[in-house]
């Protein structure tokens, strides 16, 4: 009677034994499951895009806006296009990066550019066809605004050693001072 | 019900008060005396003309194509060619028989309108902004970048001869006289060329901007020039002197409270003579097509229509209409009267 109490108990702890080492088994692929799943949405966490996308880095020769119309208003490239006017393009005379704005048929309006070799940065402001405002620093620290419609005309530089102004009308100077630094640096660049 | 008919009238009248509002102000293009646009362009109509018999029309674009327009029906008829860059430029021949354009990528490029290979003409610096071809249809003429005029042979494409003494100046307008003895070139400063000989002639000196476009009288005897500076100048070839200057003013900025500007001048770009020499027509950035007495210089109709600058402007062979090309993508045929 004893002996069958005995095997019957001895079968039970044989059971909980069996029982045991699946529980076991459960808990370790559980445990390798969360791991898994922690490393994995870590891992896509770091990899999602930022919702502002301030992360993003766009590496590009130039980027162009068009409008409705498919006209393009604004260039920024490196280099940026020749100089379209009325349908015609214009040679620039030297390779300009940085950006242009083009009025709604096409025509360059303004620029914000450096230049190529002489390494002047510049910004500019058009009618159609002819530069009216030009803003500059040469690469040496000398710096210019000057303002032009026909022979009416404002031109202020300064470089290092010295400053200018001239104020013209109808081509006529109305006020130069100092006036011989003013012709030492060229005339007009229409 | 009542309350509701009060309601449509007063709602009827607004509209017609906006209505007569907005045709005293010039707001409405039925006020203009607009000709059909033809459209298919897919960008701006930089050049056009008809070809000899009168009855199509043939247009480039900075769409990169050159296509064929019925004159009857203002219908396109067929995409001559198509290429990827923008066209500035384009000359039919006199026979009828050749197409040339030229191209931002600087190719210049022959069309057969029988068909055929497109023949190139090689060998000049950058791309050409003008392209002409002379009266007896056997040669054509560029302006390469560094400054000389390339003449062609249109029947073989080869180089034949420049016209030289313009280092480094590049322009926009190039015409080609009647009698095929002379060749005008506009910078700022016009020079007439003696093509045979290669020599300047004549130069003539007056615009203070950068010439877009110059036509011949038939008769040899005027030059016309369409500039930057606002201005076109109608020359006497023996005289070597302006006849007379125009000074066209056009655009008017409209507002909802009326107009804004006073009638403000823009850059002229396109001039051509009638085939009898006695009108004159242009076009500019103010959109409008004029006609002009060509011997007094006084204007006889304007023709609104475009919506931006006008590009070109060509009388049809028999003179009784006028074709022009636009930035607003379009082409329009002005019937004179």
């Amino acid at each position: 009677m004893e002996s069958e109490k005995f095997a019957e108990i001895s079968q039970s702890i044989k059971a909980l034994e069996r029982k045991n080492s699946r529980l076991n088994l459960i808990v370790l692929v559980l445990s390798a499951a969360v791991v898994v799943s922690f490393l994995g949405i870590t891992a896509l966490r770091t990899q999602a895009p930022n919702p502002l996308g301030t992360t993003e880095i766009l590496r590009v020769r130039g980027i162009v806006v068009v409008d409705e119309n498919g006209t393009e208003r604004v260039w920024i490239g490196a280099p940026v296009p020749e100089p379209l006017i009325l349908g015609k393009r214009f040679p620039r005379g030297g390779k300009m990066s940085g950006i242009i704005l083009f009025d709604e048929e096409g025509n360059e309006r303004s620029g914000y550019c450096t230049s190529d070799g002489y390494s002047n940065v510049l910004f500019t402001l058009d009618s159609i066809g002819q530069q009216h405002v030009l803003f500059l620093a040469e690469p040496q620290g000398d710096t210019a605004l000057w303002l032009w419609n026909g022979g009416n005309s404002f031109k202020l530089n300064v470089g290092e050693d010295a400053s200018s102004m001239k104020l013209s009308q109808a081509e006529k100077v109305l006020f130069e001072s100092p006036p011989a630094r003013l012709d030492e640096r060229g005339g007009d660049i229409k | 019900m009542r309350r509701l008919n009060t309601g449509i009238r007063i709602l009827s009248l607004l509209v017609v008060a906006q209505f007569v509002l907005a045709a005293s102000r010039g707001l409405l293009s039925s006020q203009e005396d607009s000709a059909a646009a033809w459209t298919g362009h897919e960008g701006a109509v930089t050049d056009v003309a008809f070809l000899p018999e009168g009855d199509t029309v043939v247009s480039c674009g900075l769409d990169g194509t050159v296509r064929l327009w019925s004159v009857v029906s203002g219908h396109m008829k067929k995409v001559l060619y198509s290429y990827e860059d923008e066209i500035f430029a384009l000359a039919v021949s006199n026979d009828g028989r050749m197409v040339v354009t030229s191209e931002y990528s600087g190719q210049v490029n022959i069309h057969s309108m029988e068909g055929g290979p497109i023949r190139h003409l090689n060998g000049f610096l950058g791309w050409s902004a003008d392209v002409v071809v002379s009266p007896d249809s056997r040669k054509a003429a560029i302006w390469s970048m560094d400054g000389d005029i390339w003449i062609y042979d249109l029947e073989t494409g080869e180089h034949v001869s420049k016209l030289e003494g313009q280092k480094n100046k590049w322009g926009m307008a190039l015409a080609w006289s009647a009698d095929g003895s002379l060749i005008a070139t506009g910078r700022v400063t016009i020079i007439v060329w003696d093509v045979g000989s290669g020599n300047q002639v004549q130069t003539l000196e007056g615009h203070k901007g950068f010439i877009r476009d110059l036509a011949f009288s038939p008769d040899g005897q005027r030059l016309a020039s369409a500039s930057m500076d606002k201005t076109v100048r109608v020359w006497d070839l023996g005289a070597e002197e302006a006849l007379f200057t125009l000074e066209p003013q056009g655009l008017v900025i409209y507002q909802k409270s009326g107009p804004v500007t006073a009638p403000i001048r823009l850059p002229m770009t396109a001039v051509a003579f009638s085939p009898d020499g006695r009108k004159l027509a242009t076009g500019g950035s103010d959109r409008v097509v004029r006609l002009w007495d060509a011997a007094s210089g006084n204007l006889m109709r304007e023709y609104k229509g475009h919506r931006m600058s006008v590009t070109a402007v060509v009388f049809s062979p028999d003179g009784g209409r006028i074709i022009s090309s636009s930035l607003d993508h379009t082409i329009r045929l002005w019937q004179l009267e």
